[in-house]
């Protein structure tokens, strides 16, 4: 078996990551909208800015935002989850979210779950080279085109959803640019759904085999050189 | 590539995805992790941005950097600049493109200034960039 490229605990300075999101679905529990204010006094101390839902179809999440606007929960009578715009690493991200988590399980009678969802968000900025988006300098991803089809691409938006162990996964690759400045950059969204063996009271081991998994997809989907400039090793 | 010809292929690129046979549906509505998440609002609100860049042509020559070389490109009130501090380069344009072209031909001027001068005419700050350059930037022939 080859080496691995990266270390499970590395966080990158140069990282890419704009979001990471742990989230969890369930039976719908009708005591989360009946008693969502006993959620909130449990959080209000790290997350006291209430988000409320501007759609009134019952499934949109409230959303209790950090002061700093770095961090959120979103809750609905169905889904659960946790943002991080800032990400402090997985060890610490899973800590927060076990612990969010099993604050839900003490207050609702949340027991099954449905799925499990880990996304990581990322937006890589880059500059055009010779008219094209540079898709190979980041990502080893590519297309087998027959002949007289140019893989030189000035535009790409791909959305495939492939199967996994345990689940599925849904990766986006899209070039994507700023409106007042011109800036482009790839949006590369993977977002893993973890659908068997799923249970509330294993979810910190169930957390971490979708990140493990998330995590390897990333790393095996970016060059070698893109992993050298996101470790800070540049010029 | 200039801009107008940018946002074209992105206009296309909408347009496309957009137009679809009448009495039929997409087979992909995935059931996606927190679909709020709001990604355009955070790309938005970055004001300076730092790119990787590995290679740069000009209309004479093209040079590879062996290692990527962090570009920061802001906009200004009427011009936009492009800078690395390492290698000292700054420029500017009053489009994107142009400011990146220029930057282009300041770093392959330059890379063929201290390839050209010999190693006992620079010292301190030219030595240092001698070296950067001799060690981590290569023709592409």
């Amino acid at each position: 078996m080859s080496e691995k490229k990266y270390k499970i605990t590395e966080v990158y300075p140069n990282s890419p990551l704009v979001e990471v999101v742990c989230e969890v679905r369930f039976p719908g529990e009708l005591a989360i909208e009946c008693r969502r204010d006993e959620f909130y006094e449990k959080i209000r101390d790290r997350y006291p800015t209430i988000l409320v839902p501007k759609v009134g179809d019952g499934l949109a999440p409230y959303r209790f935002e950090n002061e700093g606007r770095t961090a959120e929960i979103m809750l609905a009578i169905n889904r659960f989850s946790f943002h991080e715009k800032k990400y402090s690493g997985h060890k610490e991200f899973i800590k927060e979210f076990v612990r969010l988590a099993k604050t839900l399980g003490e207050i609702y009678a949340v027991k099954k779950l449905n799925r499990l969802g880990w996304r990581y968000i990322n937006v890589i900025p880059f500059s055009r080279e010779n008219e094209i988006v540079p898709l190979q300098r980041f990502t080893s991803f590519g297309l087998k085109l027959p002949e007289g089809m140019s893989d030189k691409f000035e535009n790409v938006s791909i959305v495939f959803i492939s199967k996994a162990p345990g689940g599925t996964i849904t990766t986006r690759i899209e070039s994507i640019i700023r409106s007042n400045d011109q800036q482009e950059a790839l949006l590369m969204d993977f977002d893993f759904a973890m659908t068997e063996k799923l249970s509330f009271s294993r979810i910190n081991p169930c957390v971490s085999r979708a990140h493990e998994q998330t995590r390897a997809i990333f790393e095996n989907l970016i060059t070698d050189d893109y992993r050298q400039y996101l470790r800070g090793e540049t010029i | 590539m200039n801009v107008a010809q940018i946002n074209e292929s992105y206009a296309l690129r909408k347009e496309r995805s957009e137009s679809f046979p009448q009495d039929f549906k997409r087979c992909f509505f995935p059931i996606s992790t927190a679909p709020e998440s709001d990604i355009p609002s955070w790309f938005s609100g970055l004001p300076v941005v730092k790119t990787p860049a590995w290679e740069f042509s000009s209309s004479y020559a093209t040079v590879r950097a062996l290692k990527p070389v962090s570009v920061k490109v802001t906009r200004g009130e009427t011009l936009f600049f492009v800078e690395n501090e390492t290698l000292d380069i700054f420029a500017t344009g009053e489009t994107r493109e142009e400011a990146i072209r220029a930057f282009n031909d300041h770093l392959i001027y330059f890379y063929n200034h201290y390839k050209n001068l010999s190693w006992d005419r620079v010292k301190g700050e030219a030595e240092r960039l001698k070296r950067l350059y001799e060690d981590l930037f290569q023709d592409v022939t």
